[in-house]
């Protein structure tokens, strides 16, 4: 039914009203009003999501709610090199990384599978072309690596070197 | 996700990094993320999804994965011949044991010899796969009951969902088709004959995407056939026709066999076949709200030549067909009507946002256009968002012709 809102109360107490339709592309939140018949006034909490991600996931899931249904998930659909982010989607994702892995454990909690490919595949684009140390640099991790074990990974590469 | 901690690639759990590296290819998931910490050569170690793709793997890193990745983690394998991987695919069946890949979900032949592709299908577990895509380039005439026989086989499997064959009209005859087949997606080339299209839908219940690389002088030819036999394609919801090169009559006749179309993708081809007038707005519109009920989105890219040099004033003529509320408020279908001034008797007309994946580009060019929509390319760049490859046409030098326009991150 267009139009018909819900509440949805994120974890730092921010209440939402959110049409059904547009909350309803999180399958999280489809399950929760098919299996329980919840009326208009009860409050849907979601206790891993702060509002300023839980804003991010409404502004998105509200561009893409007439989106076409996406392939069901299986190994096969995960192609490879499908990596092309809309113009829309470029533009949302410009956020700081902290907030892109919000993202991702948003749309994963959530179940909203379009939103989580384009999160995954902007961390992948972010890494693609880059050496290990510029991943290091690039996602703030530290190398703990022992010398004996960086020394043994040097020797696989250069096993391949000696071909 | 918890309150006060902020969330980087480090935090995140094994399944979300994998579905990142289900973004990437072997080389940068082993060589570039396996060495940058202890977590991440955990993680790869654990990473049972990999692509084996002989067109990406450079020369110099092909040894090392060929040993660092087990057969058992990969689901999908793309063999590939060409100029620059000389020798690479048969370097490849040396190296490994065909028989450990035994979580095959897709296997890919791109100009494959029809020696390996026996070779391979003999030795390899296809009883996984969900998808499989062929394409030959050598025939060996030896092969032709192998071939067929192997390829039935997998037709015939329960598993399969997704098949593309790109083979001679000879080893497309000499297949079996099952009983039931659940395809769901198919591609084919142009080598098909209406009779043997007629037997896959009648087969293939669940088929619901078919994607047509050119379109079959054999099919067209036949339709009668269908019409004969009181087949159509209901099942159908995906057409995609590229390279279109028949007219709009036996276009709408083979059209009229799958009355179920949610989508409709068309191509033209490239060749100047007169009396195509695919470019018809209204009879488009007539068309689909009599024959394709459905019909949801229709996407087309169409090449028409004219007889006289093309002005701005004709453009408008001929895009004034797709200004009415059918197009512009029902369907929500956008069209932009162009001509490069240097080649003015060719006029293109598409849907946007354009749905090729690729494009030429001309240096120089001078072009004229008309649209129904309300912003040009350069004012919104989503227009362009499923194009991923430009060709450029370089004869002169382009220091003076560049312009840094739009700046994409992917």
């Amino acid at each position: 039914m267009a139009g018909h809102k819900i509440k949805l109360q994120s974890n730092d107490g921010d209440i939402f009203d959110v049409e059904v339709e547009i909350a309803k592309l999180s399958i999280t939140i489809k399950t929760m009003l098919e299996d329980l018949s919840m009326n208009e006034e009860e409050i849907i909490p979601l206790p891993n999501i702060n509002s300023a991600i839980f804003k991010k996931v409404i502004q998105w899931t509200t561009h893409h709610k007439d989106d076409p249904p996406l392939p069901p998930e299986d190994d096969e659909n995960r192609e490879k090199n499908t990596n092309d982010i809309s113009s829309w989607d470029q533009e949302f994702l410009k956020v700081d990384q902290g907030t892109l892995f919000e993202l991702i454990l948003a749309a994963n909690y959530l179940d909203i599978k379009g939103l989580l490919d384009v999160t995954c595949t902007s961390v992948a684009n972010m890494i693609k072309g880059k050496t290990s140390e510029e991943i290091r640099q690039t996602f703030n991790i530290k190398n703990d690596f022992t010398p004996q074990e960086e020394e043994q990974i040097k020797k696989e590469n250069e096993w391949c070197e000696n071909k | 996700m918890l309150n006060n901690t902020i969330s980087s690639m480090k935090t995140l759990p094994v399944e979300l990094l994998h579905r990142i590296f289900d973004n990437l290819d072997a080389e940068t998931i082993l060589l570039s993320i396996r060495p940058v910490s202890r977590l991440f050569r955990l993680v790869v170690d654990n990473y049972d999804r990999y692509v084996f793709d002989l067109k990406l793997i450079s020369k110099t890193n092909f040894y090392l994965l060929c040993r660092l990745i087990s057969p058992k983690n990969v689901i999908s394998i793309i063999f590939f011949n060409n100029q620059q991987t000389l020798g690479q695919l048969d370097l490849f069946l040396s190296l490994v044991r065909l028989q450990e890949f035994a979580r095959l979900h897709s296997l890919i032949f791109i100009n494959i010899d029809e020696f390996q592709l026996n070779f391979i299908l003999k030795r390899i577990n296809c009883n996984t796969l969900t998808s499989l895509s062929c394409n030959i380039r050598i025939y060996d005439a030896r092969y032709k009951n192998a071939t067929t026989s192997r390829l039935s086989s997998i037709i015939a499997q329960s598993t399969l969902r997704k098949l593309k064959l790109d083979i001679s009209a000879e080893r497309m005859l000499e297949i079996s088709w099952p009983s039931i087949c659940t395809i769901e997606y198919l591609t084919i080339n142009d080598r098909i004959t209406m009779d043997n299209l007629c037997k896959i839908s009648q087969c293939s219940p669940d088929l619901h995407t078919l994607v047509m690389k050119k379109t079959s002088q054999y099919i067209t030819n036949n339709l009668t056939l269908a019409n004969h036999l009181a087949i159509n394609f209901r099942q159908l919801t995906s057409l995609i026709i590229d390279e279109i090169d028949v007219t709009i009559d036996q276009l709408e006749s083979f059209l009229l066999l799958t009355p179920s179309l949610i989508h409709l993708k068309l191509i033209d081809g490239q060749n100047r076949l007169d009396g195509k007038r695919l470019i018809d707005g209204e009879r488009w519109e007539e068309f689909i709200k009599i024959n394709l009920p459905e019909l949801e989105k229709f996407e087309f890219y169409f090449n028409e030549w004219r007889l006289t040099k093309q002005t701005k004033t004709d453009l408008e003529l001929t895009i004034a067909s797709f200004r009415t509320p059918f197009w512009i408020e029902y369907k929500k279908c956008f069209v932009i009507c162009e001509c490069d001034m240097k080649y003015s008797f060719n006029i293109r007309l598409y849907s946007i946002p354009i749905f090729k994946s690729s494009v030429f580009y001309t240096l120089n060019s001078k072009k004229i256009f008309s649209s129904t929509y309300h912003m040009t390319i350069d004012q919104d760049v989503s227009v362009m968002d499923n194009i991923n490859l430009v060709y450029f046409g370089l004869t002169q030098s382009v220091d003076d012709h560049t312009e840094e326009k739009v700046c994409y991150s992917t």
